[in-house]
């Protein structure tokens, strides 16, 4: 298990170098520099630049300079805003998108997997139907649909919570509810699935058999193995909910990282587009770790070679 | 030779007879097909009719109430985005200010834009739009990921090894910010859209199959075509291809809904199909834009989105139950 673990941890280094090296050469390949202005800059002044920046050099110089720079903590400055550090924006934009994520992440689990309980243990019945309905109804709107409907009748026509920005508890309730009704939809499905598997397994007809309360029969033996297959699906989640917020962001003007994404890729800011990327990319890889870490203590079953 | 045959004949009699009958051969043909028709018709009181793997899945899928619902309405939509600009007499981008904003009327089946442009037309040319996308850009990402799968699965050894590992740090990639940077290099349009949405997608479905594969690869049909030298080809496309076509057919489905909503996505975003083409995307970033006085233009693509994704996981869960009844306990 210990050899196990290194050797996956060991994994994200070149996992993450490669990310890096796509993204990298990715940024190289967009149309114009990010001196590229509608008033075209003296030549003379963007071969300064260029030359300032490093731009002149061959891709790989600049790819083992970023990486050297970047395992420092040093992710670059920012092309348009003068003077800010991309890793100070990332500092001041990861933990907004971070309690955006963990607040949808919080809302799935709290309301969805007890959603996919009830549903599972009292299959086929009216309360089943209703939960697999809500779930399939909110598991098929999207963010950018379900966002300005949250907006129209929350904000606009009933005024009770703020459409835009971030900070006060009353700011997060609609953004939060728009990135985690998906989630929520998609728990609840998972968990009823995953429990209506367990209840047919032997060792639950053995613990009714043997005359413990049904209660603890659910609680003891059907939730926990239950709950394994939940596990496994919300760890790449939590990745991409912290990542994958870009819309949310994007309608409710909340300076998170999907907002600063969006707005940099417009801007063609090269070095904040990059450093998110790597950012995003490293959160991904670190969620995807700790699930399959994770993995192996909650199912002792599973052996690694 | 005449020891080994005198052999057969004495254990069964019914051989006795063959050698001579080399020499008639229409006689034996006939006797053949009558012997093959007295079976079929003996079989027919076992089994009533003929039954196919497919014939099967087809058979339990139209059963399923949702999905058979959810598929009429899926062929009523395409109808409407084929035949719908032709009922109106507008064009989809046609500019008429003096009827902006209009709810659904008599003129205007489905009311008008900011622009005054008809949305019934227009909605039809978006839904063509998306559903070619979102169609489109499955199609690549399963045919990507099929191949990529099968040929991981199947040669196994180092190739598997690479091009699995290739995979997991492919996994490491960010979908929507590679996506919004690919449309950044190549500019909008129908084919960056296709190549953005599958650039990261085909990952999990060749997983699948190369998983599918692996698990076939053990099954004693295949162990037997290769003793009775069948080759390498003929393994992988007359016996393990044909039997992931069901995970295939299934991830489809699923695969669909997840680009229409990735297509809106990104046009939503402005990246993507832009005006005055529509597509539902461009159409919720209209509504969107217009959301505090014209609550309509938000709602409209807001159904059409929603219905149509609900629809298609129907269809998918569905064909899943239908092709593996075993699930449908489960689910």
């Amino acid at each position: 298990m210990a050899k196990y673990i290194i050797r996956r941890i060991l994994w994200t280094i070149p996992v993450l170098l490669t990310v890096i090296l796509f993204s990298f050469l990715l940024m190289k390949a967009i149309p114009g520099g990010p001196f590229t202005r509608e008033v075209s800059l003296p030549q003379q002044i963007v071969d300064n630049l260029n030359e300032k920046y490093g731009l002149d050099d061959p891709w790989y110089i600049q790819y083992a300079r970023y990486i050297y720079h970047a395992v420092q903590g040093d992710l670059g400055v920012s092309m348009t805003q003068r003077g800010r550090t991309v890793t100070s924006i990332v500092g001041n934009a990861f933990p907004v998108s971070m309690q955006l994520g963990l607040g949808s992440f919080t809302l799935a689990l709290i309301i969805g997997v007890p959603l996919g309980v009830i549903a599972a243990l009292r299959h086929n019945s009216w309360a089943d139907y209703l939960a697999i309905f809500v779930a399939s109804i909110g598991w098929a709107i999207p963010v950018i649909i379900i966002a300005p409907l949250l907006i129209y009748f929350f904000s606009v026509r009933w005024r009770w919570f703020p459409a835009f920005g971030w900070g006060d508890t009353e700011r997060m309730v609609l953004p939060i509810i728009a990135l985690g009704t998906g989630f929520t939809a998609y728990f609840a499905r998972l968990t009823r699935s995953a429990m209506l598997e367990t209840l047919q397994q032997d060792y639950v007809r053995t613990a009714k058999a043997k005359g413990l309360p049904w209660g603890k029969v659910v609680w003891r033996h059907v939730l926990r193995n239950s709950l394994i297959p939940v596990v496994t699906q919300a760890g790449p989640l939590l990745g991409f909910l912290v990542t994958g917020s870009f819309l949310t962001e994007y309608i409710f003007s909340i300076p998170g990282m999907g907002r600063y994404f969006v707005d940099s890729v417009t801007n063609r800011d090269y070095s904040i587009v990059l450093g998110l990327a790597v950012i995003l990319s490293a959160v991904i890889v670190f969620a995807n770790l700790v699930v399959d870490i994770l993995y192996g203590f909650l199912d002792p079953r599973i052996r690694y070679d | 030779m005449a020891d080994d045959r005198g052999l057969y004949t004495g254990d069964n009699p019914k051989h006795t007879s063959y050698p001579e009958d080399a020499g008639h051969l229409p006689e034996q043909s006939k006797l053949a097909t009558g012997a093959a028709h007295g079976g079929a018709e003996a079989g027919e009181l076992l089994y009533p009719e003929q039954r196919t793997l497919w014939g099967d899945v087809f058979r339990r899928y139209v059963r399923n109430q949702a999905a058979m619902g959810a598929s009429a309405f899926l062929f009523l939509l395409l109808a409407y985005a084929i035949i719908g600009p032709y009922l109106r007499p507008y064009g989809f981008a046609d500019i008429d200010y003096s009827v902006a904003h209009q709810l659904p009327n008599a003129d205007h089946w489905m009311g008008t834009d900011m622009f005054g442009r008809d949305l019934f037309v227009r909605m039809a040319m978006a839904s063509r739009v998306s559903l070619l996308v979102a169609v489109a850009a499955s199609g690549i990402i399963l045919a990507v990921g099929v191949i990529y799968g099968s040929v991981a699965g199947f040669f196994g050894g180092i190739l598997d090894d690479g091009m699995m590992r290739f995979v997991d740090i492919l996994y490491g990639l960010p979908y929507l910010p590679f996506a919004i940077i690919l449309l950044v290099i190549l500019g909008g349009g129908i084919g960056p859209m296709l190549l953005a949405l599958a650039v990261v997608s085909w990952l999990t479905p060749s997983r699948l199959v190369r998983g599918q594969i692996l698990t076939l690869k053990q099954n004693e049909y295949v162990e037997a075509g290769r003793a009775l030298g069948a080759s390498r080809g003929r393994i992988m496309f007359r016996h393990l291809l044909p039997n992931t076509l069901g995970i295939i057919v299934i991830a489809l489905f699923l695969e669909i809904p997840a680009n229409i909503i990735g297509e809106a996505t990104l046009s939503f975003l402005g990246l993507g199909i832009s005006a005055p083409n529509a597509s539902w995307g461009t159409m919720a970033l209209e509504g969107y834009q217009g959301l505090r006085s014209h609550p309509w233009l938000i709602f409209l693509p807001a159904i059409f989105i929603a219905v149509t994704v609900l629809a298609f996981n129907f269809v998918g869960d569905g064909f899943r139950d239908a092709i593996d009844p075993r699930t449908r306990e489960t689910r």
